[in-house]
């Protein structure tokens, strides 16, 4: 339930992290930490949402 | 040497999308949509090879090369979002076209929304909006061959052949075969592309660590100047709700044989979808490291990929070029097909069972295929920017497809009228101001200081959530 939860409304919350960031945090960024970020936060949220998936309970019809 | 393995691309895709006919076409669903018996593996690869187009490795590859890194970030949103996406809304809808027996996305629409007049509004938008993303596969499919010393008219007509032959073949079993191929075949092109740009840096800038460094010093790690927060979320917007917009992926959650198979074509799809953006912005990034250590000319932005082909081995380049040519095909012949789905079922209302009808469908496809190549071959606009306005066109969707999904685990009301407007205004909104401003112009302005995908994105949410109250009150009345 707390993984489904999670997993749920997690990752709009790390998108919308990946929208405004680099604009406040980056924005004279020389280094490489905004490749970083993107990279690292894209990894977090996917991992977040594949959890809840295979996390979800079968509703059936699952044969067709 | 590209004739060889073009030919040799093209012996191998015409063997596959034959064989895959031995799955059995029976009825319009089986074509259509494999019958919603794909297993993993072809649900993933033709996820993957449908989702990423020629776009990745030409529009993209320019993209980083001129803007930077924030490219991989709009890029990286595209997937992050996608798989939320197909993690949640994407996973009950497949659970209820098992139930329902979809067979193409405005049948869905109207199935949803208990409305007739749906599926007729969403297939006539496709017709407008899609047609020029599928041009836009056959246009680079022209320019890449072109590059390579063919005639660009012949490249288009070639281009158009294959799309419509191995799509023809099997329907939706040939398409996913072939897009299984094409995937691998893209995937492995990509690869051996960026191994070869990276050799060439580390000769000229000393290795991958010291072409970060003088990107870094040049500001192309950070967010330069083209990136304002607007063009930004012009750029983002349509493609995060990508999967829930465009018929040729929609109708891909129709696919799947059972939990098992949806679930790890997500997972598939994730680590391929990653894998392959990194792989085109890192290109375009080492290109642009190439160029500041003066190992590189300036280049345009859609010249950056046919200029390093160029530079390229002739094997090295004709495999590269091949796979960009899958790239084309496997999303061109996936839109035709989604589309000719909603024109054959729910424009024409043909929904008679039977194999006699996949004739009537054939048509549909070539006539589709047709008047795209019509549009490539006048050459106009940019790849990216005829991608992207067709998302915002049908960006309207999104909100009628998320509302639906919670509103039958929550009982809320569906106004069928509320949910036509809602399209119609948003589509409208967007077609206006491409047609004013052309579709370059539109989607980069901003429109009372909203970029225009916002603008449609919230013109659509208003009317439909405004319906919705307005059916709520009007039940608790009654």
């Amino acid at each position: 339930m707390i993984i489904e939860l999670l997993s749920l409304l997690l990752p709009p919350v790390v998108i919308a992290l990946m929208i405004a960031l680099p604009y406040i945090a980056f924005r004279a960024e020389g280094g490489c930490g905004l490749l970083f970020f993107f990279v690292a936060s894209t990894i977090a949220s996917i991992a977040l949402s594949l959890l809840g998936l295979y996390a979800r309970k079968n509703g059936g019809n699952s044969k067709g | 040497m590209l004739l060889a393995m073009l030919l040799l691309y093209i012996a191998i895709g015409t063997a596959i999308a034959i064989a895959s006919r031995k799955a059995g076409i029976k009825s319009i669903r089986d074509y259509y949509v494999a019958g919603g018996r794909l297993g993993r593996i072809l649900a993933f690869g033709t996820y993957a090879a449908t989702t990423y187009s020629a776009f990745m490795m030409i529009g993209l590859v320019g993209l980083a090369y001129k803007t930077g890194v924030m490219s991989l970030g709009f890029e990286l949103l595209y997937l992050a979002s996608t798989i939320y996406l197909l993690s949640t809304v994407g996973h009950r809808l497949w659970r209820l076209s098992k139930q329902r027996g979809w067979v193409s996305p405005s049948e869905m629409m109207g199935d949803l929304y208990a409305s007739r007049a749906i599926p007729v509004a969403l297939s006539t938008m496709y017709l407008i909006a899609v047609i020029p993303y599928l041009a836009a596969q056959v246009q680079g499919v022209g320019v890449l061959l072109e590059k390579e010393g063919l005639n660009y008219q012949a490249g288009v007509a070639l281009g158009a052949l294959i799309i419509l032959a191995w799509m023809s073949v099997g329907g939706m079993w040939s398409v996913a075969s072939t897009d299984l191929y094409q995937a691998l075949w893209m995937l492995a092109g990509g690869a051996v592309y960026v191994a070869w740009l990276a050799n060439n840096v580390d000769k000229a800038v000393g290795g991958s660590l010291s072409a970060l460094r003088v990107l870094g010093e040049s500001g192309y790690l950070g967010v330069t100047g083209f990136w304002r927060p607007g063009v930004f979320l012009a750029y983002v917007t349509p493609w995060l709700f990508f999967a829930i917009t465009n018929p040729q992926v929609i109708v891909r959650l129709f696919v799947h044989r059972d939990e098992k198979s949806y679930r790890d074509s997500v997972l598939y799809f994730s680590v391929f979808g990653f894998l392959y953006t990194i792989i085109s912005v890192g290109i375009g990034l080492l290109a642009r490291a190439l160029t500041l250590a003066g190992g590189l000319r300036e280049l345009g932005r859609e010249d950056v990929t046919p200029h390093l082909l160029s530079l390229m081995a002739p094997y090295l380049s004709s495999f590269v070029s091949v796979s960009i040519i899958a790239a084309a095909i496997s999303t061109g012949n996936s839109i035709a097909l989604a589309v000719a789905s909603s024109v054959h079922r729910d424009l024409l209302a043909m929904r008679t069972k039977g194999t006699m009808r996949v004739g009537y469908s054939i048509a549909i496809q070539a006539l589709l295929v047709t008047a795209a190549s019509a549009i490539a071959l006048s050459r106009s606009g940019y790849i990216l920017d005829l991608s992207v306005m067709t998302s915002v066109l049908l960006l309207p969707q999104a909100p009628l497809v998320i509302y639906a999904v919670c509103s039958l685990e929550k009982g809320w009301p569906r106004p069928r009228l509320g949910a036509l407007a809602s399209l119609l205004a948003g589509f409208a909104t967007a077609l206006a101001y491409s047609a004013k401003l052309g579709p370059r112009e539109a989607f980069l302005s901003m429109i009372n200081g909203l970029p225009l995908p916002i603008l449609v994105l919230l013109i659509s949410t208003g009317t439909l959530a405004a319906s919705a109250l307005l059916s709520r009150a009007l039940r608790r009345e009654i």
